[in-house]
């Protein structure tokens, strides 16, 4: 299995971050000699602190990832022991920044649901090549632009992608969606799993909305 | 007859076996509720389904709501729910009845854990202690109200319980209760669940549960007072291998207790009960397959002291249950599913108090269920099963014969019907419609009973059956509506039901239901009997919510009852009067308050309606039913728990600490059960 990892190219934009929310530092790296005010990686790690400690009412809705890596607990064959998820993401925007980081907050150092320890690695939508020997992998959000990508390289390797992006879902070109509010909303696109030959428990696709 | 009984076997096998029928889903109760935030069952169509979308009235009570509830048994957990009465005539027996119609040895009430019937059909009940499952090792308990009979067949005429067991995980796990009170009470219970293979675990269990019986009024005919005494052991093997799960299993468990019998004679029985039980379901990209299959061995000792009741001798039966189905369920489309299914039951009582060595019956069903959602905001449900029961005798019969031969060889059929509709109100109100017709079946006692009871001479008497009695029908109807709050949920049903040609004991010196027989010693007999029919209707409100670590739940039932009842012209009340002994107001309010720390607390207030209840009075030359006022009572339930560690519980748990009289709904007063106890979770 050959998995890309990523950090190294975040590090290189200056911005690195550690696995508890909220902590962030700049590095000096190649950015050395700019003032922070205009640096671009400043701003989009101010941007994303802000949406996610301070909005009330949030610009994007943020992937619940309990739900999502419960998700995966249902695919056939189950799957068992460690299993690697992507965490696919722009690193030039903040919305996906912000959401890669609260998935890796909200996974930690692995997180065990049914027979299986998931976790994560980052995959930029630059590199979308690493997602080869992955299973799954977490669409961030704010990634309509690259989406159609994203599903083409998710058909390649076959890889389950898993959004908070409804549209993403409908459109055919993410696996599963996971709707926010009070009543979980679980959305599974057939096309998009045949294309990418995911299967699911049938007890598990009646339960959501299969479109 | 009996081609068309191996018709039905065959046509079941070869359902099974079609290749394209090969594939039932594999339903992880746990997984699903985790991954939709809300409990999951299948006890309402067979697929599963949320709960906030069932189109039948159900309760859902999860594993950490039992964990945190003051209650040793199931009965007292369903007892602070709307529309559900709970009857602990004593220390050991409890009844459970829904929406009205409470009676010992309640028959209209199908109980099964993880869909294997633990109903017994003997005389037609459930023993609560008998259910060979210990409350820590309950995943949740599933309580459908209103006839579920097109699904699950005879009984199911009033509701459902199916509770669902834990299972094994990919851990090794031992959990262990320990706890000990006043009157007596112990309780031990250890459940150990094993990973041997990646593909293969195991589950074993046992338990034991003592307490002291409750003092009998000088004013009923009481018996000897032992204590109750039930165990429990068993063991399943789960197999899991990507589409196919499969799970054998059995398990022993026995109970002594003393109770209140139909006829309302208190008497000390002993149960014992065996089972095997096999379930193989396969997954398929287009729904499933599941085939079931279990055998139940019953040996029922009434009157152990030597005695029913001091009246007549004391007796002995042995049930044996044997049922196989089938069932597969299909996805149509996206949205909509269908289900059908094929069951087949043997079920045989032997006993030397029958009219002959061995009345048995078979019975063949099919069924269909169908799920449509024509809309987002429309969900449609139909279902319909049918049943062919054939009844038979054989050995030898009692003299002198009580029945023709000739009725005891016949055969009929009864449909039963579910039908609902959902709609979504807004974004979270949802008005449900719901009618359903189910049938109680006579039990294997109500048809072949036969027992002498002494008299002066030159008379006897003999208590009977009747091969001729007729399944109980019972037609429900109901509307409901349910929303979703900022915080909380409010649920309101208003419901009608109809129960038909009710059974009743026999009536002892009834003028108008004797029958002479003629002897050497003449002998009357008196039967078991379709007294009449009754109408229950009412309101259930219920509203619950949270706030912050506070979890809070109330509820309030007003249940009516209009019978019309043939006593028989008998002197003596009939012991059967839904109107009399169902409470009319109900309420409950219920506080849990648990931060995840080291304390955790609840308490369960319940507000019961005075009632009447029957019991056997002294009287000269037998005893006789009376009525016993039963006062309208508030009692308090509370639990406290402290844990050191994750690892490990004390806690200190009371029912009844109010000490309200009438809080059991018996002629026997409740009393005050406190208990402090260990639990441990490794």
């Amino acid at each position: 299995m050959r998995h890309h990892a990523v950090e190294p190219l975040v590090t290189k934009r200056c911005i690195h971050r550690s696995s508890r929310l909220g902590q962030a530092t700049t590095e000096q790296g190649n950015s050395e000699g700019v003032p922070l005010l205009y640096r671009p990686t400043f701003w989009r790690s101010a941007a994303a602190l802000v949406l996610m400690t301070g909005t009330p009412l949030p610009l994007w809705a943020e992937l619940n990832t309990p739900i999502a890596a419960r998700v995966l607990t249902f695919l056939l064959p189950a799957p068992k022991g460690p299993m690697q998820a992507a965490i696919i993401f722009n690193p030039d925007n903040a919305a996906s920044i912000a959401d890669a980081l609260a998935i890796e907050h909200a996974i930690g150092s692995g997180m065990p649901v049914g027979n299986t320890v998931i976790r994560t690695r980052r995959i930029a939508t630059t590199t979308l090549d690493g997602l080869r020997g992955y299973r799954a992998a977490f669409v961030t959000a704010g990634l309509r632009k690259e989406q159609e990508a994203i599903a083409a390289a998710a058909i390649r390797n076959s890889v389950v992608t898993i959004t908070s992006d409804l549209a993403c879902v409908q459109a055919g070109r993410c696996v599963v969606g996971i709707g926010s509010g009070p009543h979980t909303q679980i959305t599974v696109s057939r096309a998009a799993s045949r294309a990418v030959g995911a299967r699911f428990g049938s007890a598990f696709l009646m339960l959501v909305k299969e479109i | 007859m009996n081609c068309m009984r191996y018709l039905t076997a065959a046509s079941a096998v070869a359902f099974a076996a079609h290749p394209a029928m090969v594939g039932a889903q594999t339903i992880d109760y746990q997984a699903l509720q985790a991954v939709v935030g809300e409990p999951v069952t299948t006890s309402v169509t067979g697929k599963p389904q949320r709960a906030s979308e069932l189109p039948a009235s159900t309760l859902i009570i999860t594993a950490d709501q039992i964990a945190r509830s003051p209650a040793r048994d199931v009965p007292g957990i369903l007892k602070s729910y709307a529309g559900i009465d709970v009857n602990r005539w004593t220390a050991g027996q409890s009844d459970v009845a829904v929406r009205g119609g409470v009676q010992t040895y309640n028959a209209r009430l199908l109980v099964l854990v993880d869909g294997r019937q633990v109903y017994l059909d003997h005389y037609g009940m459930t023993d609560w202690n008998l259910l060979g499952v210990s409350n820590q090792d309950i995943q949740q308990i599933e309580l459908v109200r209103g006839p579920a009979s097109a699904l699950f067949g005879f009984n199911a005429a009033s509701g459902v319980v199916n509770i669902v067991t834990r299972k094994p995980g990919s851990t090794g796990a031992l959990k262990a209760t320990l706890s000990a009170g006043n009157h007596g009470v112990s309780q031990m219970t250890a459940s150990l669940f094993l990973p041997i293979t990646d593909f293969v675990d195991a589950k074993l269990t046992g338990g034991r549960l003592r307490e002291d019986e409750r003092d009998i009024p000088p004013g009923i005919v009481g018996r000897p007072q032992y204590p109750v005494e039930a165990d429990h052991v068993s063991g399943e093997f789960h197999f899991q291998a990507d589409r196919t799960s499969a799970t054998f299993g059995g398990g022993y468990a026995s109970n002594r207790q003393l109770e209140f019998l139909p006829s309302q004679l208190l008497s000390n029985q002993l149960y014992r009960n065996a089972d095997v039980h096999a379930t193989v379901r396969q997954d398929t990209a287009w729904g499933g397959v599941s085939l079931d299959g279990f055998i139940n061995w019953l040996d029922a000792r009434y009157g152990t002291d030597g005695s029913i009741g001091g009246l007549t001798r004391s007796l002995e039966l042995a049930n044996r249950i044997m049922v196989g189905k089938v069932s597969a369920l299909y996805r149509l489309g996206r949205a909509n599913t269908l289900r059908v299914g094929m069951e087949y039951r043997s079920n045989r009582l032997t006993s030397d108090a029958q009219y002959s060595d061995v009345i048995s019956y078979e019975v063949a069903s099919a069924n269909v269920m169908i799920d449509l959602k024509p809309t987002d905001r429309i969900t449609t449900t139909g279902a319909i099963r049918i049943d062919r029961l054939w009844l038979d005798q054989s050995g030898v019969i009692a003299l002198p014969a009580v029945n023709d031969p000739a009725e005891y060889d016949r055969f009929f059929d009864r449909i039963s019907l579910n039908a609902a509709i959902l709609l979504q109100a807004g974004s979270d109100g949802r008005f449900r419609i719901n009618v359903g017709r189910g049938y109680q079946l006579p039990s294997l006692t109500n048809y072949g009973f036969r027992l002498s009871v002494p008299l002066p001479p030159p008379y006897s008497i003999v208590v009977a059956g009747s091969p001729t009695i007729a399944p109980v029908a019972t037609w429900s109807g109901e509307l409901g509506y349910t929303r979703q709050l900022r915080g909380f949920r409010v649920d309101a049903t208003a419901f009608y039901t109809r129960t038909t040609g009710t059974i009743a004991p026999p009536v002892l010196a009834s003028p108008e239901r004797t029958t002479l027989i003629f002897t050497s010693k003449p002998t009357i007999v008196q039967r078991y009997y379709a007294a009449g029919d009754y109408t229950t209707y009412g309101t259930e409100l219920s509203v619950a919510g949270h706030v912050s670590f506070l979890t809070w739940r109330a509820n309030y039932t007003w249940t009516h009852t209009r019978e019309s009842l043939d006593d028989q012209g008998s002197p003596a009340p009939i012991p059967l009067s839904p109107s009399l002994t169902t409470p009319r107001h109900k309420a409950n309010i219920v506080l849990e308050y648990d931060p995840g720390g080291q304390w955790n607390f609840s308490t369960v207030t319940r507000y019961t309606a005075a009632t009447r209840q029957f019991a056997t009075a002294p009287a000269v030359p037998l005893g006789q039913v009376a009525l016993f006022d039963v006062d309208s009572a508030v009692a308090l339930d509370a639990r406290v728990g402290f844990r050191p560690s994750r690892a490990w519980e004390v806690f200190a748990s009371g029912e009844n600490l109010t000490v309200a009289g009438g809080a059991s709904l018996s002629p026997l007063p409740a009393d005050r059960r406190v208990r402090i106890g260990l639990r441990l979770g490794l």
